[in-house]
């Protein structure tokens, strides 16, 4: 006998899980969300006096667009309290030189409330006069990538995120392109490595090193690692500055609980410090799950998995109930990408930049690497001495001033930074190594950021929060490795490829994944959820989401 | 030769509690084998002792005295023992896993060509019959940091171990037909190697003698947090002899505690009657100092952490919040 | 002065803080899977700390031995990095799961066969058997004075003077060289090692051998493997932890007071 029941379970209030639940709830069904942590969101959180007492920090992502994802608009977010700011600059690197690149939004904002977007000719001459610096032939292909991007690629991006992957043969909206000349889609680019794109696009070294920094950012991908033409357009819309930057005021907590606080409205229950130990699965289909503590959950119709592969297949599911190929397909599912030193810095001053001599505009950029002009290093050193030593000699520093947009973060007079660049899987050191090389990380941080913003000294930080793969495997069961993607976004692992064979309907009836473990991919605001709602509106007949 | 020769120590003139422990577990293996059971001490002036030994019912205490091993020196014992066992010629050999055992144990089986296995937890005569198998003790231990237990068996004359301090009861008196042998040993200064210059005292937290610890990790947060434990361990002395403070290695990388109290692979391990572990998640290397303790009792707030899966009672809570509390409960109640 | 020779026995373990979720129990195969990166034993660091501490006031040469079926040049390069000149990696299909004898035989030999040293240090256990045998079996075997739990080591005049620890303190003893010393962590964690040197380390040609049974004396037959009867998980040892709940603090401060109560 069941100590609850409800028509639908989502395993996991992390962020997918949040998303889905106010989904399913709206169309009729009772909804209980059951989350092993003491708190909802997943990779949507932020966490109050960190990294230092009266800062607010994320705890892991902060770059943000839900105000374009569906619910953001079916749950009227915005009314629930999730609000966005949008700065028109976009995307910048500073290098070792003294030069420097700062990409504006090429569609910005031009309505904050619902998120409407306007193409700006002012914004894309002014981008094209920064790669003009470097390489006019550059500038031009920006020019030509844009014009492609305005009339074909941006609709089918668009239509791509939010669809269920079509049947493996028929073409999807990203497909499609390779077949349409004008799109300038060339059928090898699916196969080519980051590097080879970054060839294949840019002359420049700037351009290059940062389209391969990009990749790294967009999905965890090294330059000799192939991204296949999901990443592709997202890392270069990332580069390019295409789409506009957008922080979510209060940090990305504030999604999670405009989703929560959406779904609480629909009568979805929430529980957390509910660990979720088996799924109870009676002739082949998913009849409810069995927490740690013994309760057992009783789901009418369904049961939703915000879980990547690990902690379904392998813990609740069990190796023993799988077929030698999703056997196999499990254990080939590879966590070896994506680990990160990650985290907040809190700071008396922002950056100065000693370039910015040139454009201002580079201290106030929501996404500034700080960079080597050293291209050879970026394609040939760079990943090998991550994987050698946990981390490059020269980093290719990701920074986000959030604070200048966000000031309710941050003590008044102070700022905060989000801080980012690659590390190795957590098995490659042991935890006493994994504590020096954090120490060792902040150390050289600073003293590598004073190279290009001499007011980095120690004396200006006031705190920290950095994270290494250790601390996200440790609390994450299924980030492996520590990885903070769920597992490698490469080719054979991205876009459709994603998950197991099944996809949302998973091989047991009544059971459906809807994690960034299944194709949408990692990062907020991504498709699985409203993608696997549309899948289970089929199977049961429920309205159909809206776009 | 079924005989059970153990080791005693002497402390203060009398046999040290582990000794009696020792003479416990030997009892019961000496009854298995259907053979003796034997003590050898080794000092001067060894009188008193020896007959306190025999009041524990060994069939033989064996007195092996010299003015050369007043003192421990291991080289001066370790050749004294050698030749007391090969007289002797027991069967079996136990230890305590003392400071005493630990040094001589290793060196000795060395010298007797066997094999030896430390930190036992528990031993039995193996059951199995046949070439080579008869009369073999079997050896259980801890190893990986507690995470398994290992029982091993091993070829060798005599059989020998060292045994885990407070894992076994103390021996109790019983009826005494024994007699005791004195044993010279034939040992000079010129078989000392290792010269002892002198032993400097140290205020030391001698963990290994508590019989409550109350352990802080690094979900204390800051050094402050040993200042709650303090209060607790001041009220638990109150119902409880000896309460000590210990910790995980984090508090000592981070410089909250001294490394005397550290518990663990790199500090002190132990079996108290009951450990009280605060904030510690309970890493393997954390955990191989204390998971023999008797009972074992976990404050933390993340209910998923390891330290709830070796303990026997749980709490999951802050312990800002609650150890104040309990503070005052047993303040109440003692 | 003479250049002092010293030879520090390294082995590779399992990393010993990994989380109890990352090790299991395969009682069929009496094995333990441990799921964790390999390290450097650390008490066996600490020896190694020891050397380069004494290398610092003397001219030394120091000698890291790593023993097994298969070892790690880059776990071991580490020591390296660290101050050490020179690698030898004794590696055989014979050398796996020996026990604490066989183990320190096999070492011995190996020892015999760079014949002249002054000083060899191990750490005083290894965290993965805890043993804490190999060191002193070793120490007999070559016939050396053996002084176990180091916590400071000096050497002067073809001495060695060691502070051990005791239980009442520490003792202050002395032995001519050559010497064995276990090592104890009180000597200090080994030292950080920057990423430059560790780079170079990694990459360079650095001074390693590796010697398997027939590159040296090593009676390959005698040597014994460790027989586990029997491999139980802790939780066959039977702990289950009741949790004590309450509708406050306050309540559960009360159950637990009479649990405390109970145990008196």
């Amino acid at each position: 006998m069941a100590d609850k029941s409800f028509d639908a379970v989502v395993i996991g209030g992390g962020h997918h899980g949040t998303i889905i639940a106010p989904y399913l709830a709206k169309a009729g069904m009772k909804v209980g969300v059951f989350e092993r942590l003491d708190h909802l969101g997943g990779g949507a959180v932020s966490f109050d006096d960190t990294p230092a007492p009266g800062f607010r920090g994320n705890f892991c992502a902060h770059f943000t667009r839900f105000y374009g994802h569906p619910s953001y608009k079916e749950f009227n977010l915005r009314d629930e309290g999730l609000e966005y700011v949008f700065p028109d600059t976009n995307e910048a690197i500073v290098f070792d030189d003294g030069t420097s690149y700062v990409a504006y939004a090429g569609w910005p904002v031009i309505d904050p409330q619902t998120g409407e977007t306007r193409f700006s000719q002012e914004n894309v001459n002014k981008t094209y006069d920064q790669i003009a610096q470097f390489s006019k032939p550059d500038a031009e292909a920006y020019l030509d990538w844009t014009d492609k991007y305005k009339e074909i690629i941006r609709p089918a991006f668009a239509r791509h995120r939010f669809s269920v992957p079509t049947p493996y043969g028929v073409p999807d909206a990203l497909e499609e392109l390779m077949t349409n000349p004008k799109s300038g889609i060339d059928p090898s680019m699916q196969f080519m490595t980051a590097k080879e794109v970054a060839h294949y696009f840019f002359e420049s070294d700037e351009l290059r090193i940062l389209l391969m920094r990009g990749f790294l950012t967009s999905c965890g991908i090294y330059p000799d690692d192939v991204p296949g033409l999901v990443y592709i357009f997202a890392a270069l819309h990332l580069v390019l500055g295409w789409e506009t930057a957008a922080i979510a005021k209060g940090g990305t907590q504030s999604i999670t609980d405009a989703l929560v606080s959406a779904g609480k409205k629909l009568g979805v229950e929430y529980f957390i410090n509910s660990e979720v130990d088996k799924l109870i699965i009676e002739k082949g289909k998913a009849k409810g799950i069995k927490l740690l503590d013994g309760t057992m959950i009783e789901a009418r119709q369904m049961v939703v998995s915000d879980n990547a592969t690990p902690q379904l297949f392998l813990r609740m599911i069990g190796e023993d109930n799988l077929n030698t190929n999703m056997k196999r397909k499990v254990d080939t599912y590879f966590f070896d990408r994506a680990q990160l030193f990650w985290g907040t810095v809190a700071v008396h001053e922002l950056p100065l930049y000693t370039a910015a001599k040139n454009n201002p505009d580079i201290n106030a950029t929501p996404r500034t690497y700080w960079a080597p002009k050293d291209l050879a290093f970026m394609e040939d050193k760079y990943m090998h001495e991550i994987f050698l030593l946990g981390m490059p000699s020269k980093f290719f520093c990701l920074t986000a001033p959030d604070s200048i947009w966000d000031p309710s973060r941050v003590p008044k007079g102070k700022h905060s930074l989000h801080v980012e660049d690659f590390t190795c899987p957590a098995r490659i050191f042991s935890r006493k190594e994994w504590r020096t090389l954090h120490d060792e990380f902040y150390d050289s941080m600073i003293a590598q950021w004073q190279k290009y913003a001499p007011n980095m000294t120690r004396d200006n930080f006031i705190g920290e929060r950095i994270t290494t793969p250790i601390d996200i495997q440790d609390t994450h069961l299924d980030m492996r490795e520590g990885g903070w993607s769920e597992g490698n976004c490469g080719g054979s692992q991205s876009g459709r490829f994603r998950g197991l064979p099944g996809g949302y309907r998973t091989f047991i009836k009544g059971l459906y994944m809807c994690s960034s473990g299944v194709a949408g991919g990692p990062a907020i605001g991504r498709g699985s959820s409203y993608n696997c709602y549309t899948v289970i509106a089929k199977d049961f007949g429920l309205p159909l989401p809206e776009l | 030769m079924n005989e059970v020769l153990i080791l005693g120590e002497v402390r203060a003139g009398s046999l040290d509690k582990h000794t009696l422990e020792l003479l416990n577990i030997g009892k019961n293996l000496a009854s298995d084998l259907d053979g003796g059971l034997f003590v050898v001490l080794i000092g001067d002036g060894l009188l008193a002792a020896a007959k306190e030994a025999l009041s524990y019912g060994p069939d033989k205490v064996f007195k092996v005295e010299h003015a050369l091993l007043n003192n421990f020196n291991a080289d001066f014992w370790l050749e004294s023992l050698e030749q007391a066992v090969k007289q002797i010629n027991p069967k079996i050999l136990l230890m305590s896993h003392s400071f005493i055992g630990m040094e001589l144990g290793p060196r000795l089986a060395c010298r007797l060509d066997t094999r030896l296995t430390t930190d036992c937890i528990d031993l039995s005569i193996n059951p199995a019959r046949g070439p080579g198998e008869d009369g073999l003790l079997l050896r259980t231990k801890p190893v990986s940091g507690g995470n398994a237990i290992s029982v091993f068996k091993c070829q060798g004359v005599p059989q020998m171990a060292t045994l885990r301090a407070n894992v076994y009861k103390p021996a109790k008196t019983a009826d005494s037909q024994g007699e005791i042998v004195d044993m010279a040993p034939e040992i000079d200064e010129s078989i000392v190697r290792v010269e002892s210059l002198e032993i400097v005292k140290e205020d030391v937290i001698a963990l290994d003698k508590a019989d409550v610890v109350i352990a802080g990790g690094a979900g204390l947060g800051d050094e402050d947090g040993f200042e709650i434990l303090e209060d607790l361990t001041r009220v638990l002395n109150k119902s409880f002899n000896n309460v000590m403070i210990g910790c995980s290695r984090v508090a000592v990388d981070k410089g909250w505690i001294s490394p005397d109290h550290q518990v663990g692979l790199t500090g002190t391990i132990i079996s108290p009657d009951i450990y009280v572990a605060v904030g510690i998640s309970g890493a393997i290397q954390h955990l191989v100092g204390m998971v023999q303790s008797k009972k074992i009792i976990a404050i933390n707030p993340d209910s998923g952490c390891n330290m709830f899966k070796v303990a026997d009672y749980g709490v999951v809570e802050d312990y800002e919040t609650i150890i104040p509390l309990l503070a005052k409960k047993l303040e109440e109640l003692s | 002065m003479k250049k002092i020779r010293i030879i520090v026995c390294a082995k590779q373990i399992p990393d010993p803080e990994a989380p109890l979720s990352d090790v299991s129990v395969d009682a069929e195969n009496k094995e333990i899977v441990v799921d964790a990166p390999q390290v450097i034993n650390p008490f066996d660091e600490n020896a190694l700390e020891a050397a380069i501490q004494l290398k610092e006031d003397t001219d030394a040469k120091i000698t890291v031995l790593s023993m097994g079926k298969k070892v790690s040049d880059t776990v071991l390069r580490k020591t390296l990095a660290a101050g050490a000149d020179e690698l030898i990696l004794l590696e055989d299909n014979a050398f796996e799961k020996l026990d604490s004898h066989s183990v320190a035989c096999v070492l011995a030999d190996a020892i015999r066969k760079i014949d002249k040293y002054d000083l060899v240090l191990t750490g005083r256990q290894a965290g993965d058997w805890d043993s804490g045998q190999v060191g002193l079996i070793l120490g007999e075997m070559l016939s050396l004075p053996c002084i176990s739990l180091a916590r400071d080591i000096r050497i002067a005049d073809g001495s060695v003077a060691v502070k051990k620890t005791h239980p009442e303190g520490y003792e202050r003893v002395r032995a001519r060289m050559p010497a064995l010393v276990t090592v104890s962590n009180e000597v200090g964690e080994l030292r950080y090692i920057s990423r430059t040197r560790m780079l170079k380390m990694l990459r360079g040609a650095a001074s390693i051998s590796s010697w398997n049974s027939e590159d040296f004396d090593v009676a390959c037959e005698s040597l014994m493997k460790a027989e586990v009867v029997e491999l139980l998980s802790p939780s066959d040892m039977g702990r289950d932890c009741r949790f004590i709940e309450g509708a406050t603090a306050d309540e559960q401060a009360e159950k637990l007071a009479a649990v405390f109560m109970e145990l008196r």
